[in-house]
């Protein structure tokens, strides 16, 4: 089961080139991460998703409902916290996070006692009857994640949500949307750039860029991704690259170890091993071709790696 | 006191609160007194009603002195409902440039300040429909011109009413309906043209300095305009509807010309100053234009956020 799937889904700005081209995935529960470069449609997606954008092609589904039948439903169960800097004109924390939750349905009071919990919630207790406006930035985030949480929804969507916070105010923003995904059984989906963020929390992410889906990985498998091997050579690469493409294994070049590598009058090179290849084959190739190898380590990944990786090489996977 | 849970709680309550556009008018409502702008224009407006009405009060007791030896044709023109139309004309003459000023302070940042604050995400992410988050702003400017359109004359005319002579209160406030007919279609006709407007414009940029700038042109270069242009041959009967502040008060300004204007100078005269006034339905009907205009705009706003990020 899904708790968004999307079909096809193409938007355009006006006449410029489509912002989302014929995007088609599915959104498993649980923390899932929208990973993409600037300009690669997740903001975008997100205000599809949530009907605020709506001249788009394609079929939006959210919580199994329908996305242009069922938007006011869909709006009940989804909390959004934008990336853009948004407060509510005039008004202090608490009476613009009451206000909202009135908005979503809530009775006055409820929505005042809400929030109250919320604010406090997100660390902003102190400063409930300050104006938002004179909030610092990190203050912000936390508001706007208070007014997406008001009315307890059961899908959040985070835009860029630990953006201008300081380390400490991160790693409390991150526990607070981690509790929310495992105790309290949110799910999340969670756009960024900041990629070691969403590697802590996210459980599956998908990868977009140029308004095009490039995959949905689960965290697990993509970082534990043993099949890449970084090897230094001297000798002849094009005879080892040869002997490599004979037992299917891909040679590229390490464009990070390059300098350092030439510098001890070696070159740098990234081998893809197929299933049941190893390092063994390696060595046995490289004794094939004369060429001798210096050094030969398993690629050690982040999600950073990963996702340069794949946007190396789009459609992998 | 109450004492706010920490941490996060599932919400199991009530879900069917207020409608949304209640919530908004509610809060843009209770957002618009607290502008220091706002405060001072009410503050003056308030003084102007207060000393107009003591005015009017020592006005009427002179007046009904000198009724006394008047005969009779003389003295319906010379008695309280037109002494009161008179005053009224001219008090709301006088409070037409509060009125639209506070109109321009309250209507500017309607929907302009969501914008320039980028709270329309956080807004329209909620279970509303666009034309709940128009309806709900659109009221806001109506309720305040409750206070400053409506209000004042009904209560002068209440208050004239008392003044009269034991036993003729009631026959004179049920004979002289026509000053509330005028008076709430004065309100009608701010209510719709300057509700428009503001919409209008305040849909249009997030800047509320600019729509404060164009406001007033609108409010006060049609006034000029409608007021030098309206006696002239050929524009004249279509510029004289060019000032707000003239259409909505024109109603008010016919009764208070029908009522005293023969007896100063002659039917002629008066037949004349009332072509250059504007009719009461065609400046309505102008407000209503411009009404539908700010709420297709401001519709048009509240469908995407498209256009803020």
């Amino acid at each position: 089961m899904s708790v968004v799937s999307l079909v096809n889904l193409t938007k355009s700005y006006g006449g410029r080139p489509p912002a989302l081209r014929d995007v088609t995935l599915e959104v498993p529960p649980g923390v899932t991460g929208l990973l993409g470069p600037n300009g690669a449609g997740k903001s975008t997606l997100l205000q599809c998703v949530l009907g605020l954008l709506p001249d788009y092609d394609g079929e939006v589904t959210v919580l199994g409902l329908d996305a242009r039948r069922d938007r006011q439903a869909i709006r009940r169960r989804v909390g959004f916290m934008p990336e853009s800097d948004a407060y509510l004109p005039g008004m202090t924390g608490i009476r613009a996070v009451r206000y909202l939750g009135q908005l979503s349905g809530m009775p006055r009071s409820e929505a005042l006692r809400r929030a109250h919990e919320m604010l406090y919630h997100v660390g902003l207790g102190e400063a409930i009857y300050r104006q938002v406006k004179e909030y610092s930035t990190g203050m912000r985030q936390r508001f706007k994640l208070a007014t997406a949480l008001v009315h307890d929804p059961d899908l959040v969507f985070l835009d860029e949500p630990l953006s201008g916070l300081d380390p400490a105010g991160r790693t409390e923003l991150l526990e607070l949307i981690r509790d929310l995904a495992t105790v309290h059984g949110k799910h999340i989906l969670w756009s960024s750039h900041i990629l070691p963020d969403v590697e802590k929390v996210a459980d599956h992410v998908i990868v977009l860029d140029k308004g095009k889906f490039h995959g949905r990985f689960r965290m697990e498998e993509l970082l534990s991704d043993a099949s890449r091997v970084r090897v230094e050579l001297e000798g002849d690469a094009d005879a080892f690259r040869a002997g490599l493409a004979d037992v299917g294994i891909t040679l590229g070049p390490d464009a990070v170890h390059e300098a350092e590598a030439r510098a001890a009058g070696r070159s740098a090179w990234i081998a893809e091993l197929p299933p049941g290849r190893t390092g063994a084959d390696l060595l046995r190739t490289a004794h094939g071709a004369g060429v001798r190898i210096r050094r030969m380590l398993p690629v050690a990944e982040n999600l950073q790696d990963v996702f340069l990786r794949l946007l190396g090489t789009p459609g992998s996977r | 006191m109450a004492v706010y849970a920490r941490g996060y709680r599932p919400y199991h309550g009530e879900r069917r609160g207020a409608p949304a556009w209640y919530v908004i008018y509610r809060e843009g409502y209770g957002m618009a007194f607290r502008g220091i702008g706002f405060r001072i224009v009410g503050l003056m407006f308030i003084v102007w009603f207060v000393v107009w009405g003591a005015g009017l009060y020592f006005t009427l007791g002179v007046e009904e002195q000198a009724m006394r030896a008047a005969p009779r044709g003389m003295r319906d023109m010379l008695g309280a409902a037109a002494q009161l139309k008179q005053a009224l004309s001219i008090f709301y003459g006088g409070v037409a440039v509060l009125t639209g000023l506070l109109a321009i302070l309250v209507g500017s940042g309607l929907i302009a300040d969501d914008l320039r604050t980028r709270a329309l995400p956080l807004i329209l992410v909620r279970p509303i429909r666009g034309w709940e988050y128009v309806l709900g702003k659109a009221l806001v400017l109506p309720r305040i011109l409750v206070w400053t359109c409506l209000v004042p004359g009904c209560v002068y005319y209440v208050l004239v009413g008392l003044w009269q002579p034991p036993g003729e209160s009631l026959p004179w406030l049920l004979g002289n309906l026509d000053i509330v007919e005028a008076v709430v279609i004065h309100f009608a006709t701010a209510a719709v043209s300057y509700t428009g407007l503001m919409l209008l414009l305040s849909a249009r940029t997030d800047r509320r300095s600019g729509v404060i700038a164009v406001a007033s042109a609108v409010f006060f270069a049609g006034t000029v305009l409608a007021l030098m242009l309206a006696p002239l041959d050929g524009i004249g009967p279509i510029m004289k509807y060019a000032g707000l502040p003239e259409n909505s008060i024109a109603a008010i300004a016919r009764e208070a010309v029908e009522a005293v204007a023969p007896m100063r100078r002659g039917a002629r005269h008066a037949e004349k100053v009332l072509s250059f006034i504007p009719e009461p339905g065609k400046a309505f009907a102008l407000g209503v234009a411009l009404l539908a205009a700010g709420l297709f705009s401001a519709l048009r706003r509240a469908r995407s956020v498209e256009v803020t990020e």
